[in-house]
């Protein structure tokens, strides 16, 4: 593409090949498409929400190339080439399984809206923690941090993210 | 009477009431298949609303022309477009008659725009409604509406707004009054009875629910109907502001209400883009939706608080209250349909949890340019608890005890109880706090979290300086005048429940199924309850004010045991024995006459009911029921919090927190409990970062969540929260309302502490709590300590 | 809140990014381009709409600015390093332990993922935490353009007022050196935020080097939030004698502080935090010093 080609910002579509959730996503977007609304317009992947569209809330959270990213804050054209995970993504992780177990067990979600934000984020903390050292309360807290729950006090959120980092041999994959 | 210890698990035959039972709405939440109103977008043309960057101005000319030619933009339109019968939303509550004689209750008619043509009223108020293809197009055509505004001086202050001379900000009222209340009652006390009296002058901030997920509607047009999907807490009051302000039938109106990301009270409201999508959605033909963003929430959406409590307390040398004064003000901003309740709700609840024999109350709500209010949890509660439990705290220092010794020596305790106050409630029945023992919660909180606590997390902590507070509450929950329960069986041997308290992350689908079951003997896993849907229950009231376990859970408790009593009688008549033989079972019916053994499960009972079934005639099992109680029940509580003091910059972290409160049986330990803990949260936010700030023209300043701060998970510390139930008879099913428990307290707690951290250096009288003059408290602290 | 239309360029090379900056600047100078890197301030400002940049080159995919390199006294870090990867990179964090105790503080998790090293240098925010280490690191950034070739900027000279570096419109930030922290220093970063991720109310760092008998040889520290850009405050000229104490970093920092103006709302509240954090950062950084120095010996 030239320089004068793109020149035309209401009419230039950017080609887009992705991957998301495994599968290979090829089509053509508006450049200031956001991540997010191509997730929840374009493939209606709804499970990814916005909560303030300014990277705040963290109810966006998706992974890309593994590391948690939000949606908000990145353009679709972004992701050109790179692999796209969201909560719809994770059905069928061990990890999120263990952690939404934990989540209801512990009254960890009321109204819903940002738990899967938290599932991506909680995921990621777990996933990549070094395994021969324990995750702590203060280690959780800060990591999720980043995401805003306005219901419960964080308190269910917190006890269900160390049960499921604490113990993965005992943890049983959730029904979906 | 109380109510028996909550069990974990549920065994057979037991009732499910009572027992923490999982969420029924946490698996599709989980997998990221909930529905909320954004994920219904699909298909529709985008709404977007351009809003008054004026915080008082008159609208001199708008110009839609360049709008109208940008690309995607389907129609714009102003408030002269609009076909409307009313051009405004009507008040949402009216005190009773009772009430109202004996408080001097009055208020004026509030005539907020819909859509305003000449003259707006706070910044972020909505002028005009854009239709485009997609929202990336209609926010580019918003820029190219002209709007030529006049600014008129902007009033920020209630003082202000209120004073003789200032001019009516609404040109249809005289005077900037909202509302006013005054409550006497008691004998004049004996100045030589007083030992001490404190005056004070307490401020609590404009803050407010901001919910993680924003409003938002969906219309769609349907021959003669419309069918709107909002994000709302009160479907059946938004569907009366949408048919008084077209004109339209009840009938030609269906509000349904998804999956909804959180309420707290500002959902609970009735709103102008509820209205206006569905009259454009008429008028293009169009399927419309208007997803609010964050930045118009933090402008547009119904916020709360703002208060200012002026206070005088006398106690007697004892301690004891003897006369309690409190001359408060009310900021509602441009327009609030709830003020009648805020107010009335300040006055009752600034009675507090005590034996207080003099009291004089007043208060007033004035207009000022800001945003619009509504009720946020709590609802005035939080405001009369800290002005009163401040002004405790005060004079017990000036009198040399503890403020958990000033409280003891006042609370209404298992003597006192139940406790009549000389003053009707909002419904027009005389208070009665029908409680068990007040100072039992004190305790209980303490046991909790006593004092000591201070001592380990001062060691745990050196950059801390550490204290300890208490503060008690008390709160009218359950307020009528009516909720809708039905309760329905369906064609394959199920149950569909319904209601009109709509569900905002209160587990309704969960706890509301619990009751279902109970009432009508089955397995909770025939029992399904529907989102709210005005289709599906005709009339309703919502949910806010604690009110839908005590309300929707009594009606469905009714409806499910009509709807078992109708089928006994059907199975009986089936099975062609006496009903009295007739006995339920898990999953329908069982009889005996000693020889012979019967079954008939709810399916076969369905069957006989449907069409070619043998009681076809009978028609369909299906109750309507309508909970109407006799008045409010009341939830009382006791808080205590342990804060720090950053020494070197004045942060306060709450470190420890407990919660002890006398609710009644609960439906749903986990369910409550979440519910207090949520409250908490809310409270601390409230207590120190939450704030919606303006500038002195009006602008406002906490236009992002960058600056607007919500409590995150370093925030919030784990709460304790210990339950004393005491079963009311005000409701069959002996609850009281508790989601606003947890709130109600939290700034007096917290404010307490933090007095009690810095030495009494500072008096903290404002939320939320700043922290510069404690840093200064902090360092004389560490001077004087070296 | 969604952004404003704008064209975008991918670059698939920096030569690529330096000819689209150049064409752009030539083009129309009225014209504004932005360089899209991470995009975790840009994307925010964007969709506020507070930004509206005509065109946007994305050097995301330039993954050859992503790489770091160390030499004997300094590391040398791409544009593109993501703020994670200084957080908990083993052996950048080694050498450069101050630098990713700041890339540690800045926004979550989730920024730190997608944020860069260059892009935060641009955004040149003074209450950004990393263009503050780069200042008391005594870091060169390297910046690059199609017509003018490649110049070096300290890092003292780089930023020119609140969100405006001394780049010009064709140039690219492509390295940053970085001299790497020695024996016997030790560093402080102490940050204060209404919460945590929150932009910095003040926030202090600072680097202490100590002589092995435990006296203090240098000092440079600095201050973000103070003024419109990150400053500087440590003043060669005021020596510490002996074995420093608590009060010794007390007084230091009450004295670098003295004359701050910080442009907030409660300018004296601001300056004592600021003062907070500069103690305690040097309490830290000396601490540090010292520790190493006892498991060397």
């Amino acid at each position: 593409m030239t320089v004068e080609d793109a020149f035309s910002p209401l009419a230039q579509r950017v080609p887009l090949a992705t991957t998301v959730n495994g599968r290979p996503v090829t089509l053509a977007v508006p450049a200031r498409l956001t991540l997010a609304d191509l997730l929840r317009d374009e493939l209606h992947l709804t499970g990814t929400h916005l909560g303030c569209e300014h990277g705040v809330c963290g109810a966006c959270t998706v992974l890309v190339d593994g590391r948690s990213v939000r949606s908000c804050l990145l353009f679709a054209v972004q992701v050109e080439g790179r692999s796209v995970v969201t909560v719809e993504g994770l059905q069928d992780h061990p990890t999120t399984g263990r952690i939404k177990c934990a989540m209801a067990r512990h009254h960890g979600l009321q109204c819903g809206f940002c738990t899967p934000g938290m599932l991506v984020t909680a995921t990621e903390l777990i996933d990549r923690h070094p395994p021969e050292k324990p995750l702590d309360e203060a280690c959780v807290r800060e990591t999720m941090s980043g995401n805003i729950c306005r219901c419960t006090g964080y308190q269910g959120i917190v006890r269900a993210v160390l049960e499921a980092a604490a113990d993965p041999a005992t943890g049983t994959t959730h029904e979906g | 009477m109380s109510a028996p210890p909550p069990r974990v698990t549920h065994g057979p035959g037991e009732p499910y009431v009572g027992t923490s039972v999982p969420r029924v709405e946490d698996q599709r939440l989980l997998d990221g298949r909930g529905r909320f109103l954004a994920d219904l977008a699909a298909g529709a043309l985008s709404v977007v609303f351009l809003r008054s960057t004026e915080a008082h101005a008159v609208i001199e000319s708008i110009d839609t022309t360049r709008a109208t030619d940008m690309p995607g933009v389907v129609g714009v339109y102003t408030g002269n477009d609009l076909p409307l019968a009313r051009d405004y939303i009507g008040s949402l509550h009216t005190p009773d008659p009772g009430f109202v004689a004996a408080t001097g209750f009055r208020m004026p008619e509030q005539r907020l725009a819909i859509l305003p043509v000449d003259r707006v009223h706070y910044v972020g108020q909505p002028v005009v409604a854009l239709v485009a293809s997609d929202r990336y197009l209609g926010e580019d055509a918003l820029e190219a509406v002209d709007i030529t505004y006049r600014p008129l001086p902007a009033v920020l202050d209630p003082s202000a707004s209120l004073a003789p001379d200032a001019a009516p900000i609404h040109p249809h009222l005289p005077d900037n009054e909202a509302g006013r209340i005054e409550v006497e009652f008691g004998d004049d006390v004996a100045a030589d009875a007083v030992a001490v009296t404190v005056e004070g002058t307490y401020r609590i901030g404009r803050h407010g629910a901001v919910p993680l997920e924003g409003r938002g509607v969906l219309a769609r047009v349907d021959g003669q109907r419309v069918s709107v999907w909002t994000s709302t807490q009160i479907p059946h009051l938004v569907r009366q502001g949408i048919c008084e302000a077209t004109g339209w039938s009840v009938d030609a109106v269906r509000v349904v209400v998804p999956d909804v990301g959180g309420g707290f009270g500002t959902k609970a409201n009735v709103y102008a883009e509820e209205v206006v999508v569905p009259v454009l959605a008429r008028l293009t033909g169009h399927d419309l939706v208007w997803v609010e963003d964050r930045q118009e929430h933090l402008v547009g959406s119904a916020q709360g608080r703002d208060q200012v409590h002026r206070t005088r307390l006398s106690v007697d040398r004892e301690g004891r209250v003897l006369r309690w004064e409190d001359d408060f003000l009310l900021d509602i901003g441009a327009g609030g349909l709830w003020v009648a309740g805020v107010v009335a709700n300040t006055a009752i609840h600034l009675l507090g949890p005590y034996r207080i024999p003099r009291v004089r109350l007043r208060g007033r709500a004035a207009f000022t340019n800001k945003t619009i209010t509504a009720q946020y949890r709590g609802a005035g509660r939080p405001e009369a608890c800290f002005a009163l439990e401040r002004s405790l705290d005060d004079a017990a220092g000036r009198l040399g005890i503890t403020p958990v010794e000033i409280r003891r020596r006042n609370l209404l305790t298992a003597a006192d109880l139940p406790y009549a106050q000389p003053l009707p409630y909002r419904d027009g029945v005389p208070i009665v706090y029908d409680g068990g023992d007040y100072l039992r919660c004190l305790d209980s909180v303490l046991e909790l979290l006593p004092a000591e606590t201070v001592e380990r997390l001062a060691a745990e902590h050196p950059d801390l300086t550490i204290g300890h507070g208490v503060g008690c509450y008390i709160e009218a929950t359950g307020r009528g005048s009516f909720e809708s329960g039905r309760v329905r069986l369906t064609s394959t041997g199920g149950f569909e429940v319904a209601s009109g308290a709509a569900s905002a992350g209160q587990a309704h689908e969960t706890v509301f199924a619990q009751v279902a079951a109970d009432g009508l003997g089955c397995s909770l896993e025939l029992v399904t309850v529907r989102r709210s849907d005005t289709d599906l229950v005709r009339h309703g009231v919502g949910t806010f004010a604690s009110r839908s376990a005590v309300l929707a859970g009594s009606a469905i408790r009714r409806a499910a045991e009509q709807l078992l009593d109708q089928a006994t009688g059907r199975a009986a008549q089936l099975l062609g024995v006496s009903p009295d033989l007739v006995k339920s079972t898990a999953s329908g019916f069982a009889a005996a006459d000693g020889s012979s053994e019967w079954e008939i499960s709810w399916a076969d009972l369905a069957t006989a009911c449907a069409p070619g079934g043998a009681q076809e005639q009978l028609g369909p099992l299906d109750v309507v029921e309508y909970f109407h109680p006799e008045t409010v029940t009341w939830t009382m509580g006791a808080h205590a919090a342990v804060v720090g003091v950053h020494r070197g910059t004045g942060a306060v972290s709450v470190l420890s927190y407990a919660v002890a409160h006398e609710g009644g049986v609960e439906i749903n330990p986990q369910v409550v409990e979440g519910q207090v803990i949520g409250g908490v949260a809310q409270g601390i936010g409230g207590a120190l970062l939450e704030q919606f700030r303006y500038s002195p023209t009006g602008q406002p300043t906490s236009t992002t969540l960058a600056e607007y701060l919500l409590p995150g998970t370093c925030d919030v510390p784990d709460v304790q929260v210990r339950h004393l139930g005491v079963a009311t008879p005000c409701n069959p099913l002996g609850v009281r309302g508790a989601g606003e428990s947890g709130t109600i307290a939290v700034s007096a707690t917290v404010a307490g502490a933090v007095e009690d951290a810095l030495h009494g250096l500072v008096r903290v009288s404002e939320t939320p709590i700043r922290t510069g003059p404690l840093r200064a408290a902090a360092e004389q602290i560490r001077r004087e300590g070296q | 809140m969604k952004p404003a239309p704008f064209a975008y360029l991918r670059a698939r090379s920096v030569a690529e990014a330096l000819e689209m900056l150049g064409a752009s600047a030539h083009r129309d100078a009225d014209a504004h381009t932005k360089v899209l890197a991470g995009g975790q301030s840009l994307l925010t400002l964007m969709n506020l709409r507070l930004a509206r940049p005509d065109q946007l080159v994305d050097i995301g995919g330039l993954m050859e600015l992503s790489r770091t390199f160390e030499d004997t006294d300094s590391v040398v870090l791409g544009a593109l390093v993501r703020h994670r990867t200084l957080e908990t990179d083993p052996k950048l964090g080694k050498r450069l332990p101050l630098v990713a105790a700041a890339a540690g503080q800045i926004g979550h998790v989730a920024i730190r993922n997608r944020g860069t090293l260059g892009g935060s240098l641009s955004h040149a925010d003074p209450a950004a935490e990393l263009p503050l280490a780069m200042l008391v690191h005594e870091a060169v950034i390297h910046v690059e353009s199609a017509t003018s070739g490649r110049r070096t900027i300290r890092a003292e000279d780089f930023v020119e007022s609140i969100f405006t570096t001394t780049m010009q419109a064709d140039e690219l930030l492509t390295w940053v050196t970085v001299p790497s922290a020695r024996p016997g220093q030790g560093w402080g970063f102490v940050e204060f935020a209404p919460r945590i991720g929150d932009y910095a109310q003040a926030g202090a760092a600072c680097l202490v080097t100590v002589a092995p008998d435990g006296s203090v040889a240098a000092i440079r520290a600095g201050l973000l939030a103070a003024a419109d850009r990150p400053l500087v405050v440590s003043e060669p000229g005021d020596e510490v004698s002996g074995i420093p104490t608590h009060e010794t970093w007390e007084r230091l920092a009450a004295h670098w502080t003295r004359n701050l103006e910080p442009l907030t709302d409660d300018p004296d509240h601001t300056r004592h935090l600021c003062r907070a954090a500069l103690s305690q950062a040097l309490a830290d950084a000396y601490r540090r010093a010292r520790t190493d120095q006892e498991e060397a010996a």
